[in-house]
């Protein structure tokens, strides 16, 4: 034990590292001026600067990091917590961007007086704690810390979804992710203790003493004896862990019920920053657990299958529009694992670099197409007349496309392309992750996927016909209104789809 | 104007004319009619001019337009246009009758509104059967049949606004392309067998020895009964009669009827003896039936209806005993005096008001003369008077078929024989004798010249004329050969080399005398009969108060009601069940079940089961799916 | 890049230009948008007209012509990426594709009562566009996407302007077409990964043309590749089990969306089988030939019966739009049935022009129909001919069209297929097939005999009502005009598409075509092992000849056919003799025999037939020489 200890003791934060992690430091920071600021400024007037300021500071941080301001260091040795990470470069300004989309709804959602009750600092100042745990776990190459964010992470989202108290549902929802986050992070803390356990034993000495619990000793002991009984259990029950985030099958029970009684604004932000920290660090983990592969891949491609195929089936019956995008979210997850698990499965027996980066970048690409295409969908959501943002259903969307044409025609657009329908950008995304798997010649898969496609196909357009179908319901419906800069952002995204779906090669090459 | 010119010129000008009236005259009354006859007149002098530059031994001439090629199918490469010795008989016949039929009907259609869409349907009409007639090859035969069912079909529906024309054209129509179906199956299983559909190397290969097989035999005869209204197909001619009289006359009588009798003629070499055998038997049979039943008619189009069939199964008879030529020399006497005949039925038709029931008509003897001797002679003619132009054709086939000592088949041609001698002298009594019993007919007058003209020329002068030019000495040559009695002499050939072999053989079998009084005793018998029973015009038909039960017989409505019930029940439930099968099974059932109801079902359970908001639910299942993953990766490695 | 091919990218480009103008054009005046719209139909049909006329002496890569190709859309190095282009076969397509646009176009612009007017002119011009783009993109991908603009327009078309029922048509289509397209495009990708993009111009027909030119040999199993494009065309195409989408959704979608959908987009299935399934994967074509028959026969024979019992007229139409894909499979399927002749495909193409302006022109005067007389039921109507005399002559034209009568482009088509199809196994089938032109007569004439002959019944329109029907007017008669004259010009002039359809297929299909060839003589090879080369060639090591349907994907083919000939009678060498096929003919033989100069005459006989010949005529050569068949016995006195 006494190992760990000397270890933290020899190690001090560096310059390069400190320098690594500022665009984290810096969300730090707004997250706490967001408080000061309410506590500060008592009249509404301030308020509003104040959540301008922030904003503003956000735009800014995300220019400079896709500016590339804050050179992620590549090569970092992996002494230090914070190794290199493949996807750092692209995971933090993406976590931003989501971040202060997220923000941006919120101020919608509060507009409703329904969710008056959900106070504006706390939610501004929970999402970026999220964002800057979420965008520093990627970062790191140590267990220990590996842990310790992933649960930041997990408590803020606790607190974020139960935000609204006079709804009992979100109250509700909140009670149901601690639980089930709680057993799920205390099964991954089982599994990295037994990694732990299982490297030490093994007695790969000349690593064990520098980082104990970090992902090379581990990395390196899984290879030397992959059939070592401890070291799998516990690489399962860390993936299991990360499952839980991401929503594959075993674990992903939870999500329809969370998505449905969480606000609006943070069902966006669990169904973007979250899947994609369990997608990024799912990367992460199955290269670390490289050494296992062989026994892995079945288990993994068994669960997404499953989780697939459960999701698409589920999802015809639902008429709640929110469980519904939590199963769509679910599906798209799978078809994310299975691009994932196909990309690797190249990438090891095919040794040129470029390809491997190819693959990687099309997987990759595949989930900024779906977060690109989620945000609309939103949008559009928070606007829509139901009472209640946790009983929206289908047939409040009846008659949209007379009452509110440019919302009808931005919906029609995000679901044609989750969906996966050619002249939106999601088909292409869906074309990247086929080419993927026909190169891996996981031909099973592909079946699956594409019978998936068909089935969604029922509620991803029954949800357009539903905007489309004329009002018989006849009751007046008031929607939030829609201002100019709004407008421009859904014509915006709108018209990214399709256009995006032109240059889509051209960007990956 | 060389032949090719002339060809070109023959095929071309009717499609012309069509077009011209069809879409800039529809709305006069006199440009479409001028436009059609013209044409008419610009056919008959050409192909006169074609016929008569041909000698006479040998007629052939060809010309070619541009067509098309796919692949492998290059019969259409260059469209041939040809003149044979069949094809020069059947133009002349079909032009001449042609142009006189054109005069009558600007007559005949004076008081109808719709003269543009009639006298356009006409031109195509004859664009269709000189496209027959001049076809080199099976594809081309079988294009122009389709366009002559069309134009038959726009023809007969002229008087759209009748029901019962309506239903007629689509029951023509639609029987014509039931003989069509056969009729290309046939044709393309003698491309795939020759390789060829071009009649002349048809010839070569089977002179030289290639096998002909009767199921090809068999199918093309399908066209033939088909076009020409024989035993299976024949509902059709006696409904057609709805169209106006003209088309009757020109279309279904003297030229489409008889492009199918033209065309077995034209491919006789093809056919194998069981394929002849087959077709005696369908044409006698329709022959004798064609006789009987047109005495069972009151309308008078209906009942020369039935004496087409009946003149048909005659020539089919022919060909069936291996006279080819006898059947075209037969098709020619019938072409001029049946449209004869129809011609005086529309002339009679037209003075009663487009009153078309005999029994209601009576006493036009002294009111139209003219009308009547045109009907006296065509009359003669059709019941095979001696020296008169049927006596020449009928009695040969009934000598042939003697000869040929099938007697059966001459047993039920002496009956159809005797049919139409009762029929005609019916006919002539019911119309022409007596007093007039309708209104129409009180007031009926002599037709205008338009009308009467044709009926001169067509009538007296070419059923007593044409019957001439055989008598014995190679008919009157005159124009230094060029023409024979009243046929240019090409066209002739074929009719004076067929009758002279059969007259040789007769001779040889001292057959000729006796059949002689045969044909004397048959139609002496007829007419007295006729005479007898008939005597004049009473307003009622004397064979249905006699006896209405073997009126009714003769009415023949059984082949409709057949048909009838086939459509109604047999058809239409097949299709009525398939229907229900189609949005049954794979609509309801496949689509709806398995794309709606199934996940229907699973979502409804997993909402009822697993995902019910029951908050213990994923905790259970995220602590078990854990410790199932991690045995799976145990066992997995064990 | 000469400017007729920029002029095809225009023609692709200005409907979907227009489609984005009109999309936010909600504040422009009517007047404005129906300009826009107009611009956006006619343009491309002009183009077309040009580009028809130019097609002959533009230079060609390999049979295509105005190529262009632009890098930037697509990955080159994966051999993706956008390329447009005309050949013999897509060309005809084009134009038919934009004579309809323009049709449906102009049908659009002249219905009245129809809200959100801008949003209807915008998904009609994003549907053309699509169809323009599917005929002339040469690229598989962009030519599979440019098909799928289709379903968004289709489906929100239906939503809002639908019929009767349109809620549930609209997600069947939906569900059914993204099935049909989900295994088409896995088909796609196995060609792909088979190896068919290697070449110099990427995966696109172009590129596939050249390869399989040169000898392309696919190493994915050609069988199973075919499976998947067939199923997944035929389900987009209707196919017999799949076709149950296609009648609801045209009978329930408005008739401009219905023309283009029914009478262009669903050749996208049949050309994407002519390009691909029979030109890259003939032994593919081969194995399913006996699947394609049977189930095409189901189109014809089934749903030629359905089609009768169909009281409404534009259920009716959409029926008979579902029963004419049978003969163009069979179309297909004939270029293996025959062993290589061409001609089905030519008829295929033929028909697939020919069909989609009738049916379209059918929609059309439907539409016309429906506006006089308020309803579909045909047994509603009745003697309309009395008042729209016009009407009724376009209407008898179409359905004269659609049952192939000749004079119209649909017969020739029609015919070739048929006599394509003469030696199909069994015998009978032939009969059944040729059945179709009875089956479309019955409901053709029954159509027109009930909506414009006889009396008014009364029911639909009272009589004071049906006193004032007015014939079509002169927005409606353009369309039909225009549809008209096309099916009319190609019927007398079928060479005006033929020339072009005839050469590409030649060029392009000869090596597929010598598969078959070399399939069907191969079985018959003698079998004796040595294989004597007529002339100077070295002696051939023995090929096993193993039956043909083992020698799949990969195999060497056979190089040359040969076949033996028994001599006997007043010959010194009597006995068998082995000649090439090419120049087997009589006199060869009788060399060969050494047969003595004065024999007078010789018999060849052959178990179809006997050929007498007289050798002297033979020898001063005024009888042309019999060609001989494997197996012949010729006997000389």
């Amino acid at each position: 034990m006494n190992s760990v200890i000397e270890f933290y003791k020899a190690w001090q934060p560096g310059m390069d590292t400190l320098y690594m992690s500022l665009p984290e430091i810096v969300l730090g920071v707004l997250a706490l001026l967001a408080l000061v600021f309410d506590v500060a400024c008592k009249c509404c007037g301030a308020k509003r600067a104040a959540r301008g300021f922030i904003n503003a500071a956000l735009i800014a941080l995300v220019i400079c990091l896709v500016g590339g301001a804050f050179p992620q260091s590549w090569g970092a040795e992996p002494k230090t917590i914070f190794g290199y990470s493949l996807f750092g470069q692209i995971s933090t300004p993406l976590f931003v961007a989501c971040a202060f989309l997220a923000i941006n709804l919120s101020g919608i959602v509060r507009s409703r007086e329904s969710n008056s009750e959900i106070s504006a600092p706390a939610t501004t100042h929970l999402i970026l704690i999220a964002t800057a745990a979420a965008s520093l776990l990627l970062k790191t190459t140590n267990f220990v810390a590996f842990f310790v964010l992933l649960e930041t992470l997990t408590v803020s989202l606790y607190a974020l979804v139960g935000s609204n108290r006079n709804s009992p549902y979100s109250l509700e929802a909140g009670v149901k992710y601690l639980i089930a986050g709680g057993v799920s992070g205390g099964l991954m803390l089982f599994g990295i203790v037994l990694l732990y356990g299982g490297a030490a034993m093994a007695g790969t000495a000349a690593t064990t003493l520098a980082d104990p619990l970090g992902y090379g000793t581990v990395a390196s002991f899984l290879l030397q004896n992959p059939d070592n009984l401890i070291g799998i259990v516990g690489a399962g029950l860390v993936l299991a862990g990360v499952m839980f985030k991401l929503g594959v099958f075993p674990m992903q029970f939870w999500i329809p019920d969370v998505y449905q009684g969480a606000p609006t604004h943070v069902t966006f932000f669990l169904s973007t920053v979250s899947k994609a920290t369990g997608f990024f660090l799912m990367a992460i983990l199955l290269s670390v657990f490289g050494g296992i592969w062989d026994t892995i891949l079945p288990v993994l491609l068994v669960c997404t299958l499953i989780s697939v195929v459960y999701a698409n089936v589920t999802a015809l019956g639902q008429r709640n529009v929110k469980r519904l995008l939590g199963l769509s979210g679910v599906s798209h997850a799978g078809y994310l694992m299975l691009g994932l698990l196909g990309a690797i499965a190249v990438a090891r027996d095919v040794s040129d670099p470029h390809w491997i980066v190819l693959m990687l970048v099309l997987v990759v690409a595949y989930l900024l197409v779906y977060i690109l295409t989620v945000y609309p969908i939103f949008s559009v959501m928070t606007r829509m007349p139901q009472s209640d943002d946790a009983l929206q259903s289908l047939d409040d969307y009846e008659g949209l496309s007379k009452n509110n044409p440019l919302l009808a025609g931005t919906l029609a657009f995000g679901l044609a392309s989750l969906a996966g329908i050619p002249p939106a950008v999601g088909f292409i995304a869906k074309l990247g992750i086929l080419f993927v798997l026909f190169q891996a010649g996981f031909y099973g898969s592909i079946a699956v996927m594409l019978a998936c496609v068909v089935i969604s196909i029922y509620y991803y357009f029954g949800w357009v016909r539903a905007a489309f179908s004329a009002d018989e319901s006849g009751k007046e419906k008031t929607y939030l209104p829609t201002g100019t800069c709004a407008r421009i952002v859904l014509i915006g995204f709108s018209a990214l789809m399709i256009l995006a779906s032109l240059a889509y090669w051209g960007v990956i090459s | 104007m060389d032949n090719e010119t002339l060809l070109r010129v023959i095929l071309l000008t009717p499609l012309v004319a069509a077009v011209v009236s069809a879409f800039f005259f529809r709305r006069s009354r006199v440009v479409a009619p001028a436009i059609s006859v013209t044409a008419a007149g610009v056919i008959l002098f050409a192909s006169l001019a074609l016929l008569l530059g041909l000698d006479p031994a040998n007629p052939t001439a060809s010309a070619t337009l541009p067509g098309f090629a796919l692949g492998g199918f290059t019969e259409l490469e260059t469209i041939g246009l040809s003149i044979d010795k069949n094809g020069a008989a059947m133009l002349f016949v079909v032009t001449f009758v042609a142009f006189w039929i054109h005069v009558f009907s600007v007559g005949y259609m004076d008081d109808d509104k719709a003269r543009g869409r009639f006298f356009a349907g006409l031109s195509v009409f004859m664009f269709s059967i000189l496209g027959i007639i001049l076809a080199n090859n099976l594809f081309m035969t079988f294009i122009f049949w389709e366009l002559v069912g069309f134009s038959s079909y726009m023809l007969i529906a002229h008087y759209y606004d009748t029901d019962y024309a309506a239903m007629a054209s689509k029951k023509a129509f639609i029987a014509n392309r039931v003989g069509d179906l056969g009729f290309l199956v046939g044709i393309i299983l003698c491309y795939k067998q020759y390789g060829t559909t071009n009649f002349a190397e048809l010839g070569e290969l089977i002179k030289s020895g290639e096998m002909t097989f009767t199921s090809i035999g068999l199918l093309l005869m399908c066209g033939f009964l088909g076009k020409s209204a024989q035993f299976p197909l024949h509902v059709w001619l006696t409904d057609a009669m709805a169209g106006p009289t003209p088309v009757s006359a020109l279309i279904h009588a003297a030229t489409m009827v008889a492009a199918g009798v033209f065309f077995m003629v034209r491919i006789f070499f093809l056919l194998t003896p069981e394929v002849l055998t087959t077709m005696l038997w369908l044409c006698a049979g329709m022959a004798a039936l064609g006789g009987l039943c047109a005495l069972g008619q009151t309308d008078i189009k209906k009942s020369l209806a039935y004496s087409t069939l009946s003149h048909l199964g005659f020539m089919g008879a022919a060909i069936g005993l291996g006279l080819p030529e006898i059947a075209l020399l037969h098709m020619a006497m019938h072409a001029f005096f049946k449209a004869t005949l129809f011609l005086c039925s529309g002339s009679v038709i037209h003075a009663c008001h487009h009153e078309q029931d005999m029994t209601k008509m009576g006493g036009l003897l002294k009111k139209m003369p003219i009308t009547a001797a045109a009907f006296v002679v065509a009359g003669l003619s059709i019941c095979a008077f001696p020296w008169f132009a049927g006596w020449y054709s009928k009695d040969m086939i009934l000598s042939g078929a003697y000869l040929a000592g099938n007697i059966p088949a001459f047993v039920a041609l002496v009956i159809a024989a005797i049919g139409t001698t009762l029929y005609t002298g019916r006919m002539f009594a019911m119309v022409f004798l007596g007093n007039a019993h309708g209104h129409g007919a009180e007031h009926a007058k002599e037709s205008s010249p338009w009308m009467t003209l044709p009926l001169v020329v067509l009538g007296v002068i070419f059923s007593l004329g044409a019957g001439w030019f055989l008598a014995g000495t190679q008919g009157l040559p005159w124009l230094d050969g060029k023409m024979n009695a009243l046929f240019p002499a090409s066209a002739t050939g074929v009719f004076a080399h067929g009758y002279h072999d059969l007259h040789e053989k007769l001779a040889s079998a001292g057959l000729v005398a006796p059949m002689f009084i045969l044909g004397v005793v048959i139609l002496v018998v007829g007419l007295g009969l006729a005479v007898v029973f008939y005597r004049t015009s009473t307003g009622e038909d004397k064979l249905r108060e006699h006896s209405p039960v073997l009126y009714k017989a003769l009415e023949y409505r059984y082949m409709d009601a057949f048909y009838g019930w086939y459509i109604e029940k047999v058809q239409q439930r097949v299709a009525m069940f398939v229907a229900m099968l189609d949005t049954a099974l794979i609509n309801m059932l496949a689509m709806r079940g398995v794309i709606g109801g199934v996940p229907a079902i699973l979502g409804s359970v997993a909402r009822r089961y697993i995902q019910n908001g029951n908050g213990g639910i994923p905790v259970f299942w995220i602590a078990f799916g854990a410790l199932v993953i991690a045995a799976a990766l145990v066992c997995g490695v064990l | 890049m000469s400017c007729a091919s920029t002029l095809l990218q225009v023609a692709v480009a200005t409907p979907l230009v227009a489609a984005l103008a009109l999309a936010f054009s909600k504040w422009l005046p009517c007047g404005a948008k129906k300009a826009i719209a107009g611009v956006g139909f006619v343009v491309p049909a002009l183009i077309a007209i040009a580009l028809l006329c130019a097609f002959p002496c533009a230079e060609k890569i390999s049979g295509y012509a105005f190529y262009s190709s632009c890098e930037m859309l697509g990955v080159p190095s994966l051999g993706i990426w956008l390329q447009f282009g005309l050949n013999g076969i897509s060309l005809p397509l084009f134009l038919m594709a934009a004579v309809v646009g323009v049709a449906a176009g102009l049908r659009a612009l002249s219905t009245k009562n129809v809200e959100l007017r801008g949003l209807y002119y915008a998904v009609t011009l994003v549907m053309f566009g699509g169809v323009l783009g599917v005929f002339s993109a040469i690229d598989v991908f962009s030519f599979y996407i440019f098909h799928e603009f289709a379903l968004i327009p289709t489906f929100v078309a239906i939503l809002l302007w639908g019929g009767y029922g349109r809620k549930t048509t609209a997600i069947t289509m939906a569900i059914y077409l993204t099935l049909g397209a989900m295994i088409s495009l896995a088909g796609l990708f196995a060609l792909y990964f088979a190896g068919a993009g290697a070449g110099e111009y990427g995966f696109s027909f172009l590129g596939i043309a050249q390869a399989v030119a040169n000898g392309m040999v696919l190493n994915g199993d050609v069988s199973v590749i075919f499976a998947l494009l067939l199923f997944g065309f035929g389900i987009l195409v209707s196919l017999f089990p799949f076709h149950s989408w296609a009648p609801d959704t045209y009978a329930v979608a408005p008739t401009p969306i219905s023309m283009l959908h029914a009478g262009v987009l669903k050749k996208f299935g049949l050309y994407g089988l002519i390009q691909l399934g029979a030109l890259a994967l003939p032994l593919g074509l081969a194995d399913w030939q006996n699947w394609i028959i049977w189930l095409a026969l189901g189109n014809i024979v089934l749903i030629g019966l359905i089609t009768m019992t169909q009281k409404d007229l534009k259920q009716m139409v959409a029926y008979s739009s579902v029963m004419h894909m049978g003969p163009i499979f069979l179309g297909i399927a004939a270029f293996a049935i025959s062993g290589g002749d061409v001609a089905g495909l030519g008829g295929a193409v033929v028909l697939m022009f020919a069909h989609g302006l009738s049916v379209a022109l059918l929609f059309h005067l439907g539409q016309s129909v429906y506006d006089r007389t308020g309803t579909y039921d045909m047994t509603k109507m009745g003697g309309l001919t009395a008042k729209a005399p016009v009407l009724a002559a376009f209407f008898v034209a179409a359905t004269m069209a659609s049952i192939g009568l000749p004079g119209f482009a649909n017969f020739w088509g029609e015919l070739t297929i048929f006599t394509s199809l003469a030696d199909i196994q069994p015998a009978w089938l032939l009969g059944a097939i040729v059945l179709s032109i009875v089956i479309s007569a019955i409901y053709g004439l029954r159509a027109v005999a009930k909506i414009f002959y006889g009396k008014n019944t009364g029911v639909a329109l009272s009589d004071e009502a049906f006193e004032n029907v007015r014939d079509i007017t002169v927005s409606e008669r353009l369309p039909a005009l225009i549809l008209f004259a096309a099916l009319v010009v190609v019927g007398f002039v079928p060479s005006l598409i033929t020339k072009n359809i005839d050469a590409t297929l030649k060029a392009d299909f000869a090596p597929a075509a010598k598969v078959f060839c070399a399939e069907n003589c191969g079985a018959e090879a003698a079998d004796e092992d040595v294989i004597i080369l007529d002339g100077p060639l070295p002696v051939l090591p023995a090929v096993p000849a193993d039956n043909c349907e083992s020698c799949g994907e990969g195999k060497e083919l056979i190089l040359a056919k040969n076949i033996t000939v028994t001599v006997s009678g007043a010959v010194e060498e009597e006995g068998d003799f082995v000649l090439s096929a090419e120049d087997a003919t009589l006199l060869k033989a009788l060399e060969l025999a050494k047969a003595d100069s004065e024999a007078t005459f010789a018999v060849v006989l052959r178990v179809t037939a006997r050929i007498p010949v007289d050798l002297d005529e033979l020898r001063n050569g005024d009888v042309e020489d019999v060609p001989l068949e494997d197996g012949d016995k010729i006997s000389v006195e």
